[in-house]
C-alpha cells in the first residue's frame, strides 16, 4: 500500500513538474508566401508568455512594425506608440505557441474544438486521425485528416464539406530547445481557384523559459493604452 | 457432412480474407494525402529564398530602402508591403493575415480564414454561436461546482 502511495505521488509530482516546466517561447521567423501574382516576406522575432498570455511579433521586414496580441485585441505598434487596435476572437489558446509549451501540439487544437475524433488509423509510419466537423457546422466544414509521425504532428489535411481538399499543412524539421519539441519549418499549400498558394514559415533559434526585455517593454506599452 | 462443414469454414474464412483486403484497400491512400512536390515549393519560392538571405544579411533594412534603392530582386517581384496581408486569401480576413490565421491560430484560425472568405454573415454567426456555447458552458460548469460545493461542505 505504501508503495503504491509513494508511486502515485511520484507520479503527480512528475506530472506538475513536466507541466509547468515551459511558460514561455521565443525566436526568430521568416515567412514566405507565393500567390498568383503577389509575393510576401516577412522576417522578424516571436515571443509568447502563457502566464499573460500575450504574442507579440516583432518584424524587421518588410517593414519595422510590431504587432501584439492580447485576448480579443490585436495592437500595431510603430515607433513605441500604439498605433492601432482591431477586435480579433479570442485564438491564444489555439496558438501554435501556446500549443506547443502545452505539449498539444500533436492534435493541433482539435481537441474541444468544434470537431470530434471519428477514427484513428496506422499506415507506415504515420498516425492518421479522422476529425469531423460537429453536426451544427458540418453544412460549412468538412473532414480533417491529422497525421503525427514518432508522436509529432506531421501534417494536417483540410477538406471542404464536398470533400475536396482546401489546405494541407505540414510540420518539419522539429527542433528541440530546452526538452521543448517544436518544429522549425511549417509548409502550407491552399488550393484556390485551381490554384496552389505556398507558404512556408520557418523559425529559428528558438528559446525557452527566456522573456527578452523588448517583451515587457510592449506589454506594458499595452497596460497603459 | 464433414466436407459441407469444411466448405462452410472455407467460405467464412475466404470472405474474412476478402474484406481485410477490401478494408485495407479502401483505408489505404490517406497516407498518399501527405505528401507534397517539395521541389516545386523550393522552386516557386527560390526567389523569395534570395531575397530573405539578403534581407538576413542586412538585418535593418526595409522593403522601402529597396525599393528606394530600386534593387533588381524586389523589381521583378510584387511584394506585399506590410507584414500583415493575406494573400492567400486574396483579401485580410479582419484584416489580418494567414500566417497569423493558419500557422499561429491553428485550426480555429483557418477556420476563420475559410468562413470569413466563404460568407462573412456565416461567420458572425458561427462567432455569435461560440459565444454563447462558450457562456451557457461556463454557466453549467459554475452551477455544477457550487452544487459539489455546497454538498462537499454540507457532509
Amino acid at each position: 500500500m505504501k508503495k503504491v502511495t509513494v508511486l502515485l505521488f511520484f507520479f503527480i509530482i512528475c506530472n506538475v513538474a513536466s507541466s509547468q516546466n515551459f511558460y514561455s517561447i521565443g525566436g526568430e521567423y521568416t515567412v514566405k508566401n507565393k500567390s498568383d501574382g503577389a509575393s510576401q516576406l516577412i522576417v522578424g522575432r516571436f515571443y509568447y508568455n502563457i502566464n499573460d498570455q500575450y504574442i507579440v511579433h516583432e518584424n524587421s521586414f518588410p517593414e519595422k512594425e510590431v504587432y501584439v496580441t492580447a485576448d480579443t485585441n490585436l495592437f500595431q505598434i510603430n515607433n513605441g506608440k500604439v498605433e492601432s487596435r482591431t477586435t480579433i476572437p479570442d485564438l491564444t489558446h489555439f496558438s501554435i505557441y501556446h500549443l506547443a509549451l502545452n505539449q498539444q501540439l500533436s492534435n493541433y487544437g482539435l481537441e474541444g474544438s468544434i470537431y470530434k475524433l471519428e477514427n484513428v488509423d496506422k499506415e507506415d509510419d504515420l498516425v492518421i486521425s479522422t476529425w469531423i466537423p460537429d453536426k451544427n457546422f458540418k453544412k460549412n466544414f468538412g473532414k480533417i485528416l491529422l497525421s503525427t509521425k514518432n508522436k509529432q504532428l506531421f501534417g494536417i489535411v483540410f477538406f471542404d464539406n464536398l470533400e475536396n481538399v482546401i489546405k494541407k499543412q505540414f510540420f518539419e524539421e522539429y527542433v528541440n530547445s530546452m526538452g521543448l519539441s517544436f518544429p522549425s519549418k511549417v509548409i502550407e499549400i491552399a488550393y484556390v481557384n485551381n490554384k496552389e498558394i505556398i507558404q512556408v514559415t520557418t523559425y529559428k533559434n528558438i528559446t525557452i523559459n527566456d522573456v527578452p526585455e523588448s517583451y515587457i517593454r510592449y506589454t506594458d506599452l499595452i497596460h497603459s493604452y | 457432412m464433414l466436407i459441407n462443414l469444411n466448405l462452410t469454414y472455407m467460405k467464412k474464412i475466404l470472405l474474412l480474407i476478402v474484406s481485410v483486403v477490401f478494408t485495407g484497400t479502401l483505408m489505404a491512400g490517406n497516407a498518399d494525402l501527405f505528401s507534397y512536390d517539395k521541389a516545386k515549393v523550393t522552386d516557386e519560392l527560390a526567389s523569395l529564398q534570395m531575397l530573405e538571405d539578403f534581407v538576413i544579411a542586412n538585418p535593418t533594412i526595409t522593403l522601402t530602402d529597396l525599393q528606394n534603392q530600386e534593387n533588381t530582386l524586389v523589381n521583378e517581384m510584387n511584394l506585399i508591403p506590410t507584414g500583415f496581408y493575406n494573400s492567400m486569401m486574396g483579401e485580410p480576413p479582419l484584416g489580418i493575415s494567414s500566417f497569423i490565421w493558419g500557422c499561429v491560430f491553428g485550426i480555429a484560425g483557418v477556420a476563420i480564414v475559410y468562413f470569413v472568405a466563404d460568407d462573412k454573415e456565416e461567420t458572425t454567426k458561427a462567432f455569435k454561436g461560440c459565444v454563447v456555447g462558450t457562456l451557457a458552458y461556463t454557466a453549467v460548469y459554475v452551477v455544477l461546482y457550487f452544487v459539489a460545493w455546497n454538498s462537499v461542505a454540507w457532509y
